[in-house]
């Protein structure tokens, strides 16, 4: 009988005392966040395969007309984190971004930048590989709202210093997105493309044809208001 | 009072029997969820600091000229990696390149495959349709510990035409991180060409002021002349 009491007692003794000596293998990031040596560890965040498989999709990449609308309009929920040294940064960079050099990514300070849920982080190197190992290193350290600057600021400002003119016979829409791009270039401080191209024709009609962007514009909001006049108008008549 | 004594003796008895049970249960499952645990096959091994000092090494990129070079010299100890999709891999590929889709790099033949070239001492090279394409494949794999590969740093576009000579000779640098114009220089410039002609830029911005007023004035016509039908 009392044989049988021992056992029991020492069944949950012995399974606390495995629990206790079970390699850390664990995933916890948190646990490794405390830790301070989350710059040493081995096991952090996500496992290899479910990282291949999120490298894989280009849900990561935030393509350049994207960020410029997030510039124009001073979106506040994107951060942008330029990873050149700081040489670099200082020459030029984009508006509101911050300098995080790529080999500081994981100091105690910069950590705590990326810890935040409030912002997505847009990760900008003058390519798109340096931002993509980045992406892999922080991803491996657990931190999510990661994006990548699909092609970099090389392929992000060549666009807007000298867009792809479309084509006489392309939809409206190509023309619509040319001349978005030569406005956010005009925001960036970038030379008129029209001026700029060697051989680009009219740098007369072009201010014309920005103007007439600005009242497609400023047209969209007041044509919604016309119909409804015209039809009070015409209930009146009636 | 002894067969009262026996009756709570059976009492007690079936009671600690069915703990027991219970327990010896607990434990069975236990040990058979040990035995078909399966551990997490594949795990990262360097560790974060390593790949933190690795962004700044040059070494893991293989040069159009270097692999052309090699392809002339036939050099056994670079084995090229098609990383594209079976598709792509079909329409055209680099010389005695072995196709590993991307997705599939998660198998036991594709891993051992890369610990066998470890052994042997050769390189793996890996390219995809850009740079980037093979980055990522790369950096996996790298992080697993198979630190014998490298990547293409161009995409396999540029390598197409077969022509290993000329590419080998090409002197242009290719690296995804260096700027292909100075971006500072065109703001500046561009700055002090607008500083003498900000005039004609804010005419230029008069007539976007003065042109939505143009567009009021059709809506008036419009309900009048509404008014007037009726």
């Amino acid at each position: 009988m009392k044989k049988r009491y021992i056992f029991l007692a020492l069944v949950p003794i012995v399974l606390s005392v495995l629990l206790a000596l079970l390699p850390d293998k664990s995933n916890s990031i948190d646990a490794k966040r405390l830790a301070k040596n989350l710059k040493s560890a081995k096991y952090t965040g996500v496992s290899p395969d479910k990282l291949l498989l999120e490298s894989v999709n280009d849900d990561r990449f935030m393509q350049p007309d994207e960020l410029a609308t997030v510039i124009m309009g001073q979106d506040p929920s994107y951060m942008l984190i330029d990873l050149r040294d700081a040489g670099q940064f200082g020459k030029f960079t984009l508006p509101g971004a911050i300098n995080i050099p790529s080999d500081q990514i994981l100091t105690d300070e910069n950590r705590a930048t990326f810890e935040s849920d409030a912002y997505k982080y847009v990760l900008i190197s003058n390519g798109t590989v340096l931002s993509d190992q980045v992406w892999m290193i922080l991803r491996r350290a657990g931190y999510d709202n990661l994006k990548v600057l699909n092609g970099g600021l090389n392929q992000f400002y060549q666009l807007y210093l000298n867009p792809p003119k479309p084509g006489e016979l392309d939809p409206s829409e190509a023309f619509e997105n040319y001349r978005f791009r030569k406005a956010v270039g005009a925001h960036l401080g970038l030379p008129n493309p029209d001026e700029f191209i060697p051989g680009g024709s009219a740098a007369v009609a072009s201010p014309t044809t920005t103007t007439n962007k600005a009242q497609t514009v400023t047209k969209t909001p007041t044509k919604t208001v016309v119909p409804k006049k015209a039809a009070s108008g015409g209930d009146e008549g009636c | 009072m002894s067969d009262n004594n026996t009756v709570n003796h059976m009492i007690e008895l079936t009671k600690t029997n069915r703990i027991t049970i219970g327990v010896v249960v607990v434990l069975v499952i236990l040990l058979l969820g040990f035995i078909f645990m399966k551990p997490a096959k594949y795990a990262f091994n360097t560790t974060l600091d390593k790949e933190i000092k690795d962004l700044k090494v040059t070494e893991y990129q293989m040069s159009p000229q270097a692999l052309a070079q090699a392809i002339l010299k036939k050099d056994a100890a670079l084995v090229l990696v098609d990383v594209r999709s079976p598709f792509e891999f079909a329409k055209g590929h680099l010389p005695e390149a072995k196709n590993i889709y991307k997705i599939n790099l998660f198998s036991d033949d594709q891993i051992d495959f890369f610990k066998d070239l470890k052994k042997g001492n050769k390189t793996a090279v890996l390219y995809g349709a850009s740079a980037d394409e093979a980055n990522m494949p790369f950096m996996i794999l790298k992080q697993m510990g198979i630190d014998n590969v490298k990547y293409l740093n161009v995409g396999y576009e540029h390598m197409k035409s077969g022509n290993w000579a000329e590419i080998a000779a090409n002197s242009l640098k290719f690296n995804d991180e260096t700027p292909i114009v100075d971006f500072a220089q065109f703001i500046s410039d561009a700055q002090k060409q607008n500083q003498p002609t900000s005039n004609t830029t804010q005419e230029v911005s008069k007539p976007v002021g003065d042109k939505p007023k143009t567009v009021v004035k059709p809506k008036t016509p419009a309900a009048g002349g509404g008014d007037e039908g009726c």
